[in-house]
This record gives structure tokens, sequence and C-alpha cells, in this order.
């Protein structure tokens, strides 16, 4: 008898995610999935603007719980670092042209990182089910699609997003982002995404300005998940260690 | 029946050609003055064509009506530095004044006495604090103090503040570099006053004239009394500028003079179709006449075929006054089309014609002969295409609708004409102008063999050895060009279709460069002072909105201006009580200029990710661009190495004469009372508000053009959602032009095509004859496409024309081939090809030489109109003569023996 409970219990939980799962449970399953991990990574960001020009910025980066901070590796802003802090309630730059370190206004939180379409809000570790209400609007085919809206008092700088997770994997394959006015502002896509280390990880994204039509293409190159990393890297008065300093301390990055 | 009525009228030409030439001629006299009538109904306005239900176009028009200001001409000045720009502006302002006869209204510099009184209760409060906290004083060495907090807190520590205020930073940077330049001057002993002047007055009161950034461009917007409408007003007005600016560059030989805006560019395109069609007719008519009196052997053959071929046109034009009464920027194109349609009928007569007579037929004989032979081809394909076009009159689409009927008008008159007035002047031409000479008729079978084209049927037969095998590959490029066809993208840009080097397209572009805003504005209009704020702050707050104009932007709510009020009286006490020092300590002033190199170099950095190239070239021209930051190339690095060298006792006297001045310009503008909308400047209300009082005008002017992929632009598709479809403005026209054309137009091709299928079905009463000449149709209207998508082409409003023409070539030619073929069986194939097929083949190389010639036509619009053309007519006659026949090979009994050889082959 007992046994036969389990075994009905088991069927309900089964069923109960493969057929009744609710909006906001796929999407905590979704943030499960891209939470971002402690780990060192080289990566390329590639802007297209809507006239054809294009600038490529090679990036190291180091990501820690809440905090990340990317450093250009190569070309004339060599050198210039990034941190955010609590995913993104506090910036700071270090520009390696004048050597000084500043915190950047709460408000750049929804401007673009480095003159691209991401913002250091779209960057950061923020875990949608937290900071939106879901709702989910089909699950038809092979995804499900979700409408999420900020939750109140809470600045995301979007009216809405209707984010597509695959059935199968709860990956976030794309997410459509509505400004203020509730009109289509940009359109992310999650383009290739690789196991490493066990660890579901999007190799190559895009975001898409749909009203400027620039495009913001980032692919890592090279990606290392690790247990723990030296604090001293995500404050902001380590922020002036330079490339060598990375490399000498972190091998991966040579 | 028809075949009846066939064999009828050409008896009927025989007996009564002379009844029939007189007739025609009295016809073409009435229609001559008919379409005399109708080319001066032509409306060049894209308003015109736009769907009369749009609300757009009816926005359009009420704005039109009710603002004096919409559809301004834009008069660019630009020379090598500001002051002759300045001074150009001025002057042409002044004599663009004088001109009441042509000008409404005139506006060349800002409202500057206004902007003395109220700029800073147009400020915001946030910028109001920012100017009591680090703006207030104007000794130097607090001044640039004050400067770098205020960059540090603006623009470095909001980068996303910098990449939306890019202008205004970059105006910003170019005031500081003259205050640098004023510092470096009187710290070298050399008094800048004038200078020190601009200075004041540009940090205080901002510009006096619409200057671009870079200072080398200017902009005087002028407002017409001639309306968009009065063609004849607006060329006389286009014209009158342009003469006006030959008058002024004779004494302001550096000054360069331009003019844009819908008015010139609407004389700018009439000039050049006129002089493109004159071009090009000449190329099409010479290429045309060479080839009929080759392929006919008879000079007289290209003045008969034209003759007639006029003779349809004129009819045509004369009943589409009568129908229609006007001819718009789309069925303006229906006498080329016609000349391409037309023409056909007359070379597959003519070729019949002179095919009988070289076998020795007399002229009599012969045109009944032709007549009998592709009488009901020609019957049959110009009804179908007829009727194609006709269908169009049922499209909720005025403009396609009236080319519907203008063409089919066309179609059948051409039709006609070549019926019976062109064998009607062949038995003239035989019968009074050639009896004299009575010349022998050569039956030699050389002649006899000429006029026919044996090298079609023998290519068709090497080619369709394996007709299974060719059927294969055309199916492989079918679906390879269908891929291609589908994928293709509708371009509304409207320089896609304009000439090339069009000189009011090329400064509008020029206008977005330089101040990085379109010459054209998007506006709305609402109802009420709080609907025209709503407007104003969502479409300011939109990154692609560069400037926007409107009530809102001179009047703040009464709110904001109680904070204001309040911020200004405590800045007023901070100025007041603020004191010139005598003193300037040296190593600060060093420590500052160094903070500020320092901000610069910052700010560089943050422009050059961001993208932000006028702004990156302001801060490198203090400290240099990347990798040129040594020697004289660092302006700030040598003033401070000079500072540090010269007297700071003469920077004593800037100091003074900076302060004085700054302190009287702000105590100026510290006085403004409580701003009404009576208390606007006239020339804004004119401007903004309606003539009845009661409705706001809200112009935006955009980052970009938007032309790209028009249909599916997000903004402009969020822009229509959010001010509920009352956006207005030339790229809106072409959104809702684009859209309709490819909605409508669908619609009208498949209804067309039905169309087409229903009447060759009920013409050969054969389910194969009708697939397979429907086929061939299909297959040469996908390969047109796709080719044309493979060499990088885009359907636009112009080359869409070109599908009416062959679905009409298309259907021609397969018909004919298929008539005949009906006539003779496979065994008569050859037969088919090389006298048909020789018709089909005179009619595809005049119309590919009528419409190739376009491709020398400046007006991009038509030469991609004739490059798809070219490519088409020729891929039509490669179907007819290669892919129809093969499939004749393969289904060798398409019609049962009761229906080959019915009538014979009309002897």
């Amino acid at each position: 008898m007992k046994r036969s409970l389990n075994v009905i219990l088991l069927f309900i939980i089964t069923a109960g995610y493969s057929f009744g799962l609710s909006a906001i449970q796929i999407m905590r399953k979704a943030d499960e999935v891209f939470t971002q991990k402690t780990s060192l990574s080289v990566s390329r960001m590639i802007i297209t603007t809507s006239g054809g020009g294009k600038r490529a910025f090679l990036q190291w980066g180091m990501s820690l719980g809440s905090r990340s901070v990317n450093k250009f590796a190569s070309g004339f802003v060599k050198g210039l670092t990034m941190l955010s802090v609590n995913d993104g309630d506090e910036i700071w730059v270090y520009f390696a042209s004048s050597g000084r370190t500043r915190r950047l206004a709460s408000s750049a939180r929804n401007s673009g990182v480095a003159g691209s379409d991401f913002s250091y809000n779209d960057m950061s570790n923020t875990k949608y089910s937290k900071s939106y209400k879901c709702r989910l609007l089909s699950s038809s085919g092979s995804d499900y699609s979700l409408e999420l809206k900020p939750k109140k008092n809470t600045d995301t700088g979007y009216s809405k997003l209707i984010v597509n997770v695959d059935k199968k994997s709860f990956i976030t394959k794309k997410i459509l982002y509505y400004n203020q006015d509730g009109g289509e502002f940009k359109r992310l896509l999650i383009k290739k995404v690789k196991i490493i280390s066990g660890i579901i990880t999007p190799m190559e994204f895009e975001m898409k300005n749909l009203i400027t039509g620039n495009v913001t293409e980032v692919e890592i190159i090279k990606i290392k998940y690790l247990n723990r990393l030296r604090r001293i890297f995500f404050s902001s008065g380590g922020l002036s260690r330079t490339l060598e300093t990375w490399k000498a301390v972190y091998p991966f990055f040579k | 029946m028809l075949d009846k009525i066939i064999k009828w009228t050409g008896q009927f030409i025989v007996r009564r050609w002379k009844t029939i030439l007189v007739s025609s001629l009295i016809l073409i006299i009435l229609s001559g003055c008919l379409a005399g009538l109708l080319f001066q109904e032509i409306k060049f306005s894209w308003t015109d064509i736009v769907p009369k239900g749009s609300r757009t176009i009816k926005e359009y028009m009420g704005i039109l009506k009710d603002f004096k200001s919409a559809n301004a001409i834009i008069i660019t000045v630009k020379a090598g530095n500001r002051l002759s720009v300045e001074k150009a502006v001025k002057f042409a302002g002044m004599e663009l004044k004088k001109e009441k006869k042509f000008f409404r209204n005139v506006m060349y510099k800002n409202e500057t006495r206004f902007m003395k009184k109220y700029r800073m209760l147009l400020t915001k409060s946030k910028d109001l604090r920012n100017i009591k906290k680090n703006m207030s004083d104007f000794n130097i060495v607090p001044f640039i103090r004050g400067v770098n907090n205020n960059l540090e807190e603006e623009y470095v520590g909001n980068s996303g503040n910098m990449k939306k205020k890019e202008k205004e930073a970059s105006m910003f940077m170019a005031s500081l570099y003259d205050f640098f330049t004023v510092l470096d001057n009187y710290s070298k002993g050399i008094k800048d006053r004038k200078n020190l002047t601009y200075l004041i007055k540009q940090l205080t009161i901002g510009q006096e004239f619409f200057l671009s950034p870079d200072r080398k461009m200017a902009l005087i917007t002028v407002y017409p009394n001639v309306s968009m409408d009065d063609i004849d007003g607006t060329v006389k007005m286009v014209n009158h500028i342009d003469k006006l600016f030959f008058k002024w560059k004779k004494f302001m030989p550096g000054v360069e003079f331009g003019q844009t805006g819908m008015h010139t560019i609407t004389r700018d395109e009439m000039k050049t179709v006129s002089e493109d069609s004159g071009i090009v007719t000449f190329i099409a008519f010479i290429l045309i006449i060479l080839l009929l009196i080759y392929a006919f052997k008879m000079k007289s053959a290209p003045v008969l075929g034209m003759l007639t071929l006029l003779a349809g046109i004129l009819t045509a034009l004369g009943l589409t006054y009568v129908f229609i009464g006007s001819l718009n920027l789309m069925t303006a194109m229906v006498a080329a089309i016609l000349m391409g349609l037309g023409i056909d009928y007359s070379v597959h007569i003519l070729a019949q014609y002179t095919e009988k007579r070289s076998l020795g037929a007399s002229p009599e004989d012969s045109v009944i002969g032709a007549i009998n032979n592709c009488g009901r081809g020609l019957f049959i394909g110009a009804v179908t295409t007829a009727a194609a076009f006709l269908i169009l009159v049922f499209i909720p689409f005025d403009a396609m609708a009236e080319l519907g009927a203008v063409i089919a008008l066309g179609v059948l008159s051409c039709m006609t004409a070549s019926f019976l007035l062109l064998p009607a002047l062949l038995l003239f031409k035989e019968n009074v102008l050639t009896r004299k000479k009575k010349k022998s008729l050569n039956k030699s079978d050389s002649v006899s063999r000429r006029m026919k084209y044996h090298f079609i049927a023998d290519t068709e037969k090497k080619v369709n050895r394996f007709p299974i095998l060719t059927l294969g590959i055309v199916l492989i490029f079918t679906s390879f060009f269908l891929v291609k066809a589908l994928d293709m993208e509708f371009s509304g840009d409207l320089k896609e279709i304009e000439a090339k080097g069009l000189k009011s397209i090329e400064l509008g572009d020029e206008i977005l460069k330089r101040f990085d805003m379109t010459a054209d504005s998007v506006m709305v209009t609402s109802d009420s002072l709080k609907e025209d704020r709503s407007y104003y702050k969502m479409l300011d707050s939109n990154p692609m909105v560069s400037f926007v104009e409107s009530i809102s932007s001179y009047l703040p709510t009464k709110d904001q201006q109680n904070k204001r009020l309040k911020i200004i009286k405590e800045l007023k006490k901070v100025i007041t009580s603020f004191k010139t020092l005598d003193s300037i300590n040296r190593s600060m002033l060093i420590k500052e200029i160094n903070r500020f190199r320092m901000n610069m170099l910052e700010m560089r950095d943050l422009a050059y990710t961001s993208g932000l190239t006028r702004l990156y070239k302001r801060c490198s021209k203090f400290i240099g661009e990347f990798g040129k930051a040594k020697g004289k190339n660092n302006y700030l690095k040598n003033l401070m190495s000079n500072l540090g060298k010269r007297r700071p006792g003469r920077l004593l006297e800037l100091q003074k004469a900076f302060s004085i001045d700054m302190k009287k310009n702000m105590r100026q503008m510290m006085e403004p009372d409580r701003l009404t909308i009576n208390k606007l400047p006239a020339a804004v209300k004119k401007r903004l508000i309606s003539d009845d009082g009661k409705r706001y005008l809200i112009s935006a002017y955009l980052m970009k053009n938007n032309w790209e992929n028009i249909s599916e632009n997000v903004f402009l598709n969020n822009l229509g959602k959010t001010t509920k479809g009352r956006a207005t403005g030339t790229i809106l026209f072409m959104k809702v032009l684009v859209d309709t054309s490819i909605r409508e137009g669908r619609k009208a091709v498949i209804l067309a095509l039905i169309a087409i299928f229903i009447l060759i079905m009920l013409d050969f009463k054969n389910l194969r004859a009708g697939v397979f000449s429907f086929l061939n149709l299909a297959v040469s209207a996908v390969w047109m496409v796709g080719i044309m998508a493979l060499i990088g082409e885009k359907l636009n409003f112009m080359n869409v024309l070109a599908f009416p023409i062959i679905i009409g070539i298309g259907i021609d030619d397969s018909v004919h081939i298929m008539h005949r073929y009906k006539r003779l069986g496979i065994d008569g194939l050859t037969e088919v090809l090389s006298s048909t097929g020789r018709a089909v083949f005179l009619t595809s190389v005049t119309t590919m030489f009528g419409f190739g010639s376009l491709y020398f036509a400046k007006y991009e619009g038509l030469r991609s109109f004739g490059v798809f053309l070219f490519v088409g007519v020729a891929i039509a006659f490669f179907m007819s003569v290669i892919f129809l026949p093969a499939l004749m090979r393969v289904f060798p009994d398409i019609f049962n023996k009761k229906q080959i050889n019915k009538g014979g082959d009309g002897q």
C-alpha cells in the first residue's frame, strides 16, 4: 500500500512538473539555469550600428555572486574596467587613460554598457522571477512564452518583457523588451549554448535595439568556472590592477 | 464565333481601309486634344497616391489647412568658418524676407530676445540647481572647477546621459574650446574681446543662428505661399531661390547656398524625369527603328508600327481623361508602359504580313492571312491582360485601381489600333504610295527564309533533346529563384528611387550628418495643451528623436514654472552676491585645467566605446586623438605648459571682463515673469498654434531617415500606436504607401492571375493548355524577381510597375505560341517557333530595347524599372521558346485531334 502511494505521489510530482508548471515556477527554473556562477571569461563584443558601422572590443571578465568586473583587453581603450556591484546597483569605472576610478550615477544602471545595447541591468545577475510578475502566455510548441511585468517599486527600465523558455532545458531562448511607453524596444536572442563543467553557458547572444536598429553581439571565447576568486578584484580600489596583474594571478587570461 | 469575327474583320479591312483611315484620323485628333487636357492634370504629389481613407493623409491635409508652417523649404548656408556663415545667414535671411510674393515667413535666427528673458524659466529644475551649484562663480579658476564638476556629474558619471545628449555635449565642448582659446590669447597679452563677447552669449542666451555643431553650416527655414499642389508655382518659386543664390554668390564667393524640402525635391524630380525621358526615348526609338527595319526589310515598317502605337496610346489617354480625369505619380508612367506593351501587337501583325508577302501573297491576302493567323492570339492576349488589370479597379487603393483601369484601356486601344489601323495603313502604303514604283515582288526562297527565324526552332531542338531534363533544370532554378524572390525586400527609401546626385536629396543627407537630424519632420497635432505636453514628453525622450518643437518646449506647466522660479530666485541671490576676485592662483588654475584634461580623456574613452564620433572629435581637440596625443596635438598640455611660463596678471583682465559680462547677462535672465501662451513670440505661435487657436502642432526631427525596411520599422509602428495614428509626415506617407502596396499589391496579383487563368481556360477550353500557358507566365515572373534579388535590386514603387507588364508580356508570349501550336500540333512545332517565335522574338527585343534604354536614366526608380523589364522580357521569351516547347514535347497531346488544325494555318 505504502509503495503504491509512493508511486502515485511520484507520478503526481512528475506530472506537475511536466504539465502544470505555473509561470513563476517556469521563470524560477529559467533563472536557475542562467544564474551567473563564479567564473573567468574572455569575450568579444561586436556592436553594429544601423548605418553599418562596426565596433569590436575584446573583454576579460570575472564574476563572483552579484559582482562582476570587465576589462577591455585590446584597442585604444585597453585597461578601461567596469565593476558592477549588487547586480548593477553600484557601477564603477576605471579609466586607464586618466588613472581615475569613478562611480557612475545610479541612473546609469539602465543605460548601455560601453555604448552597447545591453544595459548594466541586462548584464546583471537579475532574477527575473523576483523582480517581475510572471504570466504564462502560451505553452504550445517547444517553448513556454511568458509575460513579465515589473513588480511595484522595481526599476527595471522596461514596462514589460516577453520571454521564451525552452520546455525541456528551461534555457531562456529569447526576450522581447518593451519600453516605458509600451512599445517594442529590444530583442535578446541566445544563439548558442554550451555545457561547460556541467553548467549551461550561453556562448553567443545578441541584443537588437528594435528602434535604432543597432545590434550588439557577444561571443564568449572561453570561460572557466571556479569555486572562488580573489575579492580584491571586485572592489573599486582593485580596478586599477593591470592586465598583466590579471594574467599573473589567473593564467587563464594568458 | 471569335474565329468568324476575326475572319470577317480581315475582309472588312480589305474592303473599307479608306474609311478606317479617315475615322482613325478623326479619333486621333479628338484623343490628342483630350490627352493634352489630361497632361495638364498630372498630380505630382505623393499625397495624391496615398489611400484617401488613411489617417496619416487626413492628418497631413488638416495640418496643411490649419498650420501655415507645414511643408517648409530649408535653405542651407555653408562656409569655412563661423563668422562667414553668420554673416551670410543674416544677409540671406533679410533678403528672403523681402520676397513676400513667394514666402509667408522666414526663420533665420533664434528668438534671442525671448530667450534673454525666459531661458532660465525654460531650463529644467535639475539643471538650474546644477548652475547654482557649479556655474555661478565666474572667476576663472572657480569657473573651470564648476565646469569640471558639471562634466563629472553629467557626462563622465553618467555615460547613458552622454549618448542621449551628444549634440548638446558637443556644443558645450565647442564653447569650452572657445573659452580656453580666449584664455590662451589673454595670457599672451592679446585682448580677444570679440571672441569673449561671442563666448558669453553662447554660455548664457545660446546660439543666435541655427548653426551645426561644427559651426560650418546654418539653416534658414522658409514658409512658402505656394501650395505643393501648384506645380507651376512651385517650379517658379524654387527656380527663383536658385536665382537668388546665384546673385548672392557673386559677392560672397566662399559661401555655398542650397535648398531642400518637398517643394525643391518635386522640382528636381520633374526636371530629372523630363531630361531622362528625352535621352531614353531617343535611344529606345533609334534602336527599335533599326530593329524593325532590319527584321521586316521595310523602311516603312517602324513608321507604320509607331503610328499605330501612337494612335493607340493617344486613344487610351483620351479615354483616361473621359473616365478618370487626371494622372498621378503612378499612372503618369502609363505612356511608357504602353510603349512596351502596345508595340507588340503591331509587331505580330507586321511579322505575319511580311511573311505572307515574302511568300508572294497580295497585300490584301497578306492582311487577311496575318489577321487570321495571329488575330485570335492577339485578341485573347490583349483581353486577358486588360481583364487582369481591370481587376485592380476593385482594390481599395485608388492609385492602383486607376493604374489598372488606365493600362486596361491602353492595352485594348493599342490592340484595336493594331487590328484595324495598321492593316489599313499597310494597304494604303501598298496601294497608294508604292503603286507608282511597281516594285517586283521578291519571291525567292532566301527572302522567305529570312522572314522566318529558324535559329529559334534549331536552338529549341538542341536544348530540348531531353525535354524532361530541361523541365527538371527549370524546376531547380525556379525553386532557387523562388527562395530569393520571397526574401526580396520592399524599399520605401526615396533615395533608392530618386535620381543619383539629386542635390536636394543629397543636401537632406548632409543636414542629417551635420545636425544629427532629418530635414523633414514627423508631425503630430493635439487638441489641448495637456495632450501636447504628453506627446512632447513622449517624443523628447525617444532615442530616435533628435529635436522636438512644440508649444510645450516654450511653455512649462504652472507647477514647473513655480519650482523653477523658486530656484531662479535663489540663483539670483548667489549671482548678485558674486564678486570678481583681483587675483588668480596659477597653480590652482593649472590644477583645474589638468582636471579638465582628465575629464576629456575619460569622455574621449566613453565617446569612443559608445561610437559617438562627433563627441570623440570634440574631446580630441583638447587632448589629441588616440595615438596622436603628442606635441602640438595635445592642446591642454601645451596650454598648461605655456601658462606656467606666462604672467598670471594678464589673465586678471580676462577674469574681470568675463565675470562682469557673465554676471550682467545672467542677471538679465533672472527676472522672468510667469510665462503664458500670449507671451510667446508671434513667430512661434504662428508655427505651432492653428489659425483658429484650437490645435497645437508638434514637430519631431529624427536622428535618421528610417527608410530601411519601413514596413517593419518598430519606431514608426510604435509612433503610430502611441499617437493613436495621429502622427504624419513624408516618412509616414511612405510607410502607408508601402504597407498598402504590399497588402493590396499581393491581392491584386492574385486576383489578376485568377482572372488570366479563367480567361485562358475559356479560350483554350483545355486544362493542360491553360495550365501550361499559366505556368510559363508564373515561372517567368519567379525567375525575374529571383534574378533581381540575386543582383541586389530591391522592390520599390517604380519597379513594381514591371509586374503588370511582365504579366501582360508573359501571357501574350505563351498565348501566341500556344495558339499556333493548337493549329499545327507537335509536328508543326518547328514552324510554330520559326514563324510565331520570330514575332515573339521581335516583340521581346523591341520591348527590351524600349525598357532597357531606361538603364541610362539618372532617375534610380526608372533605371531599376528598366532593368527589371529587360531581364523579365528576356526570361519570358526564353521560357516561351524553350520551357513551353519542352512541356509540349513531354505532353504532345495537349490538344485533342478535333482541336488541332482547326481552321488550318490561315493563308
